[in-house]
């Protein structure tokens, strides 16, 4: 093992004997070539120690350039040659390799073969088994075909569909409510601090969000977290489908009240005071007069903000993701788990461990875009907002 | 339910008006016979209560990120809600091992160069939506709101194939750049800001351009000089949210920016406490206190514009 010239930066080059012949060789990264023996020293076990022209690396030498050797090869006929060790190298050749013949791929030491297989654009052998390299192929409808027909994705598919709709849904109306009670609850002329309170009730929404949640998974931790902590217990909020469902709403619920608490302040303050003051001339005791004139008038507000949330939230990936990460898994299947969305489902599909099955979350995908879009109009056709488009 | 809450309770108290005739506070006098009336803790004080234990739930994990920050043994086992030391060692920690410096600075040009342009075209959409009448104007309003709701992360394979071409050809606004960054959060800007900012817009009268054409100024004219400062609540409000939503984002961010140096603080600070939990607790608490410096400080300069902004543009859909 040798660099030409400086021993840091210089290229790498192997000086090889071969065992058998005793014969030297220099192996660069363009090939081998032999080496004049003119000058060359070689130890008693056959390693090259001198040769002119070449700068022989010491062990520490050769470690300190470890990175470079591990990509370096010497590229031969039958395959290549790599180090092993400091002192030796040896040469590898590929194992498998495609066979035009056969259209197939074939092991060279096993004799074991894979076909390839049209309609999956996978090599596959005689068991089924395929291996991970494949190319891309058109298949039509299947990947949508397959999120409504395979009996397990559909099993999962259509519970994580219901969650979905239940952690949007929840989210929304529990920061909604938790915001308009707050909002209410300070709109008064009287109280003193308001400002104060405001600027700090809306710090969780100002707050960087991807680290507050962040902050939540490690509180939520079973052995060292806050929670358990503080309040003695020792649950594992992420190891039960229930616990982790009630910790992922209850931080959406910590992470979106104070943006409701603003907007519900907001549309408080821009209701005409002259209704409230008629009502109460009128009669009406104060709870009945906010349910009957101020709570509607809030809701056509907020209503397109709230329905905007629910679209948001419905493909909240970071909520998920960086909280409980879609778990707990059932034992059956390790791909969607019981606070899985389907973002964070289909997003494991295309980049998670088990392999890149883009089609199929795309297919995933197209559904959730069809959801989610159907859902919003429905919203906005009702509230109204769109009508007044003009 | 009305009949169950006796009137004193009340939560919308009749407005006490200054300078009204005695007549109409005898009146309110007389409404409110019967009932234990003044005393502060049924009047307000219930309020600041109820204030307190919002306040309680809002700011404890805010609370714990402090004390876990300023935690000499930066454990997550051994950070407490009150803090039982103090020192600056995670900061330290922080500012040593990590590249941190760089992702905070990557953060702020990728948050704010994205935030004041996407500010900047939504304003130039909306005012197009608002003020002119032209063929398909109502489907790409429809078509902004509905694309905004497609799965961003499905773009994701290919936004990857597309700039792996484009590290190749052009390396600088290719993989670990700021600006690949900057250049694909722009083309997801529009939807919402768009909708906001037209509700907003369609609420200053037309008159305003109207007069100014008659007087011979140009649409540019009327849209710098004009409307622009007209619409600064609303402005204000975009800005703000694409500042926080750029600083937040992280699924893009983190299949871009790979080198450790090109991260920002959503993927830097996620590495940090994403394999070694207990550990890097305390040095991912103090950084994360430090990011949330600047989005804190826009927030509490900017409040009563949100307010406005946000409910005005919302009502008028």
């Amino acid at each position: 093992m040798a660099t030409k010239g400086d021993p840091i930066t210089g290229d790498i080059v192997f000086l090889l004997t071969d065992p058998d012949t005793k014969q030297s060789q220099v192996g660069t990264s363009d090939g081998l070539e032999p080496l004049p023996p003119e000058g060359v020293q070689l130890s008693p076990l056959g390693n090259v120690t001198e040769a002119p022209g070449y700068t022989v690396l010491t062990i520490g030498a050769a470690g300190a350039r470890e990175e470079d050797l591990a990509n370096f090869s010497v590229p031969t006929q039958n395959g290549a040659i790599v180090a092993a060790g400091l002192t030796r190298a040896f040469e590898g050749a590929p194992q498998r390799a495609y066979d035009q013949a056969c259209d197939c791929i074939k092991d060279a030491e096993t004799g074991q073969t894979w076909t390839a297989d049209e309609t999956n654009g996978l090599f596959v052998d005689a068991q089924g088994e395929n291996l991970a390299q494949g190319w891309k192929v058109n298949v039509g409808l299947r990947n949508f075909a397959d999120v409504v027909t395979d009996p397990l994705i559909a099993k999962y598919f259509f519970r994580t569909l219901v969650w979905n709709f239940a952690f949007a849904a929840l989210t929304v109306a529990g920061t909604f409510a938790l915001g308009l009670l707050v909002a209410i609850v300070l709109n008064h002329e009287r109280l003193k601090g308001q400002r104060i309170y405001r600027s700090l009730l809306i710090l969780p929404y100002a707050m960087p969000a991807f680290a507050m949640l962040l902050l939540w998974r490690d509180m939520f931790n079973t052995d060292f977290g806050l929670i358990n902590r503080m309040f003695g217990t020792e649950v594992n909020w992420f190891g039960k489908p229930v616990t982790a469902m009630i910790a992922v709403l209850l931080v959406q619920l910590w992470m979106g009240y104070p943006y409701m608490f603003l907007v519900a302040t907001g549309a408080l303050q821009s209701i005409p005071g002259d209704l409230k003051e008629a009502a109460s001339v009128d009669g009406a005791k104060p709870v009945y007069a906010f349910r009957t004139i101020i709570f509607p008038l809030l809701l056509v507000a907020l209503a397109p903000l709230m329905i905007a949330s629910f679209a948001f939230n419905f493909n909240n990936f970071n909520a998920i993701y960086m909280v409980s990460e879609g778990g707990p898994f059932p034992p059956d299947n390790p791909q969607i788990g019981a606070t899985d969305l389907l973002i964070t489902y289909t997003y494991r599909l295309a980049f998670g461990a088990q392999g890149a099955q883009y089609g199929f979350a795309a297919a995933v995908s197209v559904f959730i875009f069809l959801i989610v879009a159907v859902f919003s109009i429905i919203g906005f056709r009702r509230t109204r907002a769109l009508e007044e488009v003009n | 339910m009305s009949e169950l809450i006796p009137p004193s309770e009340t939560s919308e108290p009749i407005p006490i008006r200054t300078g009204t005739v005695t007549a109409e506070d005898q009146k309110e006098a007389v409404v409110r016979l019967g009932s234990a009336k003044g005393g502060w803790w049924r009047q307000v004080g219930w309020r600041h209560l109820i204030a307190w234990v919002a306040l309680f739930f809002g700011l404890f994990p805010i609370l714990f990120l402090f004390s876990a920050a300023i935690n000499p043994i930066g454990t997550l086992s051994t950070a407490q809600l009150i803090p039982n030391g103090a020192s600056l060692e995670n900061f330290s920690k922080l500012f040593d091992t990590t590249e941190y410096v760089n992702w905070y600075w990557n953060t702020m040009l990728i948050a704010l160069v994205a935030g004041a342009l996407s500010m900047f075209i939504s304003a130039c959409a909306a005012y197009a939506y608002s003020r002119f009448r032209f063929r398909g104007r109502r489907m790409g309003l429809l078509g902004l709101l509905l694309i905004q709701m497609f799965p961003q992360f499905l773009a994701i394979v290919t936004l990857y194939l597309m700039f792996t071409t484009i590290t190749d050809y052009y390396p600088r606004i290719g993989f670990n750049t700021p600006w690949s960054l900057i250049i694909l959060y722009l083309g997801g800007a529009l939807g919402v800001n768009t909708w906001l900012m037209k509700g907003f817009l369609d609420t200053i009268p037309k008159d305003l351009d109207e007069s100014a054409r008659v007087d011979g100024a140009t649409h540019a004219q009327i849209f710098f000089g004009i409307i622009l400062p007209l619409i600064t609540p609303i402005l204000a409000v975009t800005g703000l949210l694409g500042f926080i939503g750029y600083v937040n984002e992280f699924l893009i961010a983190n299949v871009f920016l790979t080198d450790p140096e090109s991260k920002t603080l959503a993927v830097g600070l996620f590495g940090l406490v994403a394999g070694e939990r207990n550990n890097n607790f305390g040095v991912f608490a103090a950084g994360a206190v430090l990011a949330a410096i600047p989005t804190v400080v826009l927030f509490q300069i900017l409040q009563r514009f949100i307010v406005g902004g946000l409910t005005t543009g919302a009502v008028k859909g």
